[in-house]
């Protein structure tokens, strides 16, 4: 019965917290139609996540922001969550983060807080099944595109299919956890209107520091420098822009396009995040700050080629954990006086003795 | 087009902006739909998507299918390209406007007396205006849909209202400066509303989702 495939699992929301939404990679395909992208804002751990669970990379996670959610499982499931330094909590038990636990019925996960970061994602074995509008699952707050924000109350149904049991057994080193300093270096490549701004004001965006005002959300993040930017030519021709695009305003402080911004915008861009980076921003919080650092295209490019093969790695790593998981019909994580301890059984043969 | 003009640059890890002017030019514009149609019908290598402005194309490319510098050069081809200089069939397949059915003034345009007091005419004048000229969508912004379109006749050319509304009805057709658009969804907007159409602007389940796309040429009518 253990092994069953749970047709039913379900999720209900006893909390939503602050803000839970459901996010894959993005929608695709329609900016041209005024379509924002939207989909995780802190993509890297979006990524590892998906990748712990060995699962499609676009498969739907929920995106916690700042905390609170609270869930009752019904069925039976396999989940993990990834991004900042979350506090996971599995009917009251402090669970570390960046691993896979199973759950069944009546249990509670609870992640009250971050300790570090914005926002984190969960997700389980399997993806919850939430319908595509245009080929993504994300919700689309501002366009009200794709399943509204989580309610109290709420039911999300997941399709949980068998998991391999090897899976409890990966973990996220924290080398790879996106966490920000307090002030932390950015790396931009130049943007495309360069040539629209004083350069006293383009030499003064990379030396002076900017700190991140209460002004953020999926749309944008607001800075606040000392010096404020100042634009040449104040004529604005609305242009496409993109997910990382430093805008700046008459009003002289920059704006970083975040994942839901519209895709096309109208003012001045300074310059570009390199997308590594911009996972960064997004755990970013009000009084953090940042540094410009120009980078060329061709670094931000070998950025995301290490990017690529570190996850390759940790996949290979995750390989050699147990080099036979399919002999265990379970493996358990046991926690005893603050420790983990791991635990795999195997089926013994009467026959032929067991091992 | 002006010497220098245009020019292809790398905008992000995955994608290239196509930039024909720095200024506002229906003229400019056409040029902008053209790349975009040539890109879409005869497909290059690695492209994903692309987004047009009032002067320039954003387009964006599968990194993992092309190397940067490639997917530029098959830009910049493009564009050297004869058959750019003169895309007949681009035009054909855009003449035939839309038309499309607004209900003017009352609860429908609460802006339509103010906008003809403006400019000393009487509202049935300004509709009239309003429905005589054919408009281009430049692009779609601002929200899903939202298309702005130009150019308005100089004689009714508004500027926005000093206090946005909070909420636009959808279908609400409005002006600003020397352009027309329809909000799509109820919105915040600061537009002045001369009427309102019946017609859905943006459908998630239609293909493509938005019902006026970048290039097309509408008309309005009053019913």
């Amino acid at each position: 019965m253990l092994y069953e495939n749970h047709l039913t699992t379900s999720l209900q929301i006893i909390n939503p917290g602050i803000s839970t939404t459901v996010q894959d990679r993005g929608r695709f395909g329609f900016r041209s139609q005024g379509v924002s992208p939207c989909g995780a804002m802190d993509h890297w751990s979006f990524c590892l996540l998906n990748l712990l669970l060995n699962q499609d990379a676009h498969t739907p996670t929920l995106e916690v922001e700042g905390g609170g959610l609270e869930l009752l499982v019904n069925g039976e499931l396999m989940f993990a969550v990834v991004g900042g330094m979350p506090h996971l909590l599995l009917n009251q038990t402090p669970l570390p983060h960046g691993r896979v636990y199973w759950a069944r019925t009546g249990d509670k996960i609870h992640i009250p807080y971050l300790r570090k970061g914005i926002r984190t994602y969960f997700g389980v074995f399997g993806g919850f099944r939430v319908p595509k509008v245009m080929g993504s699952a994300s919700t689309d707050r501002k366009a009200k595109i794709g399943r509204p924000p989580l309610s109290r109350g709420d039911t999300l149904e997941c399709s949980a299919p068998k998991a391999p049991v090897g899976l409890v057994a990966r973990s996220i080193p924290s080398p790879l956890w996106n966490i920000p300093e307090e002030v932390q270096s950015i790396r931009v490549i130049r943007g495309v209107d360069l040539h629209r701004f004083p350069r006293r004001s383009v030499r003064s965006f990379f030396r002076q520091p900017f700190q991140i005002t209460d002004r953020i959300d999926r749309t944008g993040y607001t800075l606040r420098g000392e010096q404020p930017i100042r634009i040449k030519r104040k004529e604005f021709l609305s242009e496409g822009i993109a997910f990382g695009t430093i805008q700046v305003p008459p009003s002289g402080t920059p704006i970083i396009c975040m994942a839901d911004a519209p895709s096309s915008g109208g003012y001045p861009r300074i310059a570009q995040v390199i997308q590594a980076d911009c996972s960064l921003i997004a755990q970013m919080k009000p009084g953090q700050k940042i540094v410009f650092h120009a980078v060329r295209l061709e670094d931000a490019l070998s950025i995301n080629k290490e990017r690529e093969i570190q996850k390759a790695i940790l996949q290979k790593s995750w390989k050699r954990d147990i080099p036979d998981a399919k002999r265990y019909a379970r493996w358990f994580r046991l926690l005893c006086d603050g420790k983990f301890y791991e635990l795999g059984i195997q089926r013994i043969d009467p026959k032929r003795g067991g091992s | 087009m002006r010497f220098g003009y245009p020019k292809v640059c790398f905008y992000s890890e995955d994608s290239v902006l196509i930039r024909f002017s720095e200024k506002m030019d229906p003229q400019i514009n056409r040029w902008v739909h053209r790349l975009s149609w040539m890109i879409e019908k005869r497909g290059i290598h690695g492209y994903r998507e692309c987004v047009p402005g009032y002067a320039s194309l954003l387009v964006f490319f599968e990194p993992s299918d092309i190397d940067h510098q490639s997917f530029k050069q098959q830009i910049s081809d493009l564009l050297g390209n004869d058959h750019f200089i003169d895309p007949v069939e681009l035009d054909e397949a855009l003449a035939d406007p839309i038309s499309i059915p607004v209900m003017y003034g009352g609860m429908e345009g609460p802006d339509l007396e103010a906008v003809a007091k403006f400019h000393h005419l009487r509202p049935e004048e300004v509709v009239r205006i309003h429905t005589q000229t054919l408009y281009t969508v430049y692009m779609i912004g601002f929200s899903p849909g939202f298309a702005y379109m130009g150019p308005l006749p100089r004689s009714i050319a508004t500027p926005r209202l000093t206090h946005p509304r909070k909420a636009v009805q959808p279908g609400s057709v409005g002006i600003a400066d020397r352009q027309t658009g329809i909000y799509p969804v109820k919105s915040p907007g600061g537009w002045q509303i001369l009427g309102r159409t019946q017609w859905v602007l943006f459908d998630p389940d239609r293909s493509p989702p938005s019902l006026l796309q970048p290039g097309q040429k509408v008309r309005f009518y009053a019913v």
